[in-house]
């Protein structure tokens, strides 16, 4: 969470570069998607996925204290943005750490107390995978026009009546509205899985220009 | 393949208006989508960065750091269509 003098706001979907600096000069940059929605005005939250081998998310996960100073360069993003006047059927599909700017269009729509129908068909291999997911199920809960659906692709817990598989065609017919109700689709995750969703959707006929797609790279982090 | 945002932070250090929503036109293939549907390659699958069309994967931008400058190739590209900058017409 940063606070950040004079931000001039932002749209949900939309991203930040943080820059840090090394006492001998070395710098290394990073893109993290915003996680909070724009109501939360001159704070801004961050939702970093810890990598082994990452020389920033380590910082950030490990290092970082109240108090620090980041340099951070935004908001950045003019085409992966919702905003609830955008209106809907608003369909959120995530892949992993993907989840984080789909989160940002959650918690603003939630903010807004937008009537806007609202899904999230939400990718990851196990359930501690799962980013937000008493936040996911509280605003469930509370409003019965947004709807949260899990698929843990690799371990399930026991019991576990959900989704299993990776996402697929017969998965996004169940969970994605028709074509005809021309929903708008936001896809966010690791390339592989943004493109093959988003293939998937133009085949089952929606247009192309209604779906939205952020790839976060090769593995997604 | 690179991300979404790392071509969008690129692509603000040269142009001034915002680009991931501008439509460019592929030179080879004639495809029309917007900047942020393209497949940008960076290091170590390039030097430097290439913006390949998410179509045909012909280069549509290039991007070659050089003696603390940029060099920018626009290869591939037939036409980009930003926000008009306010001000005099030209």
């Amino acid at each position: 969470m940063f606070d950040v003098p004079g931000w001039g706001g932002h749209r949900a979907g939309q991203h930040v570069d943080v820059r840090l600096t090394a006492p001998d000069g070395y710098q290394a940059q990073r893109s993290y998607s915003i996680a909070s929605p724009p109501e939360d005005g001159m704070r801004v939250a961050l939702t970093v996925e810890r990598l082994d081998d990452g020389e920033v998310s380590s910082f950030l996960v490990d290092d970082v204290r109240t108090g620090d100073e980041i340099e951070l360069r935004g908001p950045i993003g003019g085409y992966f943005t919702w905003d609830v006047r955008d209106g809907g059927p608003l369909m959120l599909i995530g892949g992993g750490s993907g989840v984080v700017p789909l989160m940002a269009m959650v918690r603003h729509r939630a903010a807004a107390a937008a009537p806007v129908p609202a899904r999230l068909l939400y990718s990851v291999r196990a359930i501690d995978d799962v980013i937000y997911h008493a936040e996911l199920d509280r605003i469930a809960a509370a409003d019965p026009t947004f709807m949260p659906t899990l698929t843990l692709t690799r371990a399930q817990p026991p019991g576990w009546t959900g989704l299993h598989r990776r996402v697929d065609a017969d998965m996004l017919e169940q969970a994605v509205w028709p074509a005809a109700d021309a929903p708008r689709v936001f896809v966010c995750g690791p390339t592989p899985f943004v493109e093959s969703v988003a293939d998937i959707l133009v085949q089952l006929g929606h247009a192309p220009q209604h779906i939205k797609t952020e790839r976060f790279g090769p593995t997604g982090g | 393949m690179g991300s979404t945002a790392a071509a969008a932070g690129m692509l603000s250090e040269v142009f001034v208006t915002e680009m991931t929503a501008a439509p460019v036109m592929c030179m080879y293939c004639g495809t029309v989508t917007v900047m942020a549907e393209e497949h940008l390659y960076m290091f170590p699958l390039s030097p430097g960065a290439v913006l390949r069309c998410g179509t045909c994967e012909e280069a549509l931008m290039v991007f070659v750091r050089h003696e603390g400058r940029l060099r920018v190739g626009l290869p591939g590209v037939r036409w980009l269509d930003v926000a008009a900058p306010s001000g005099a017409q030209p």
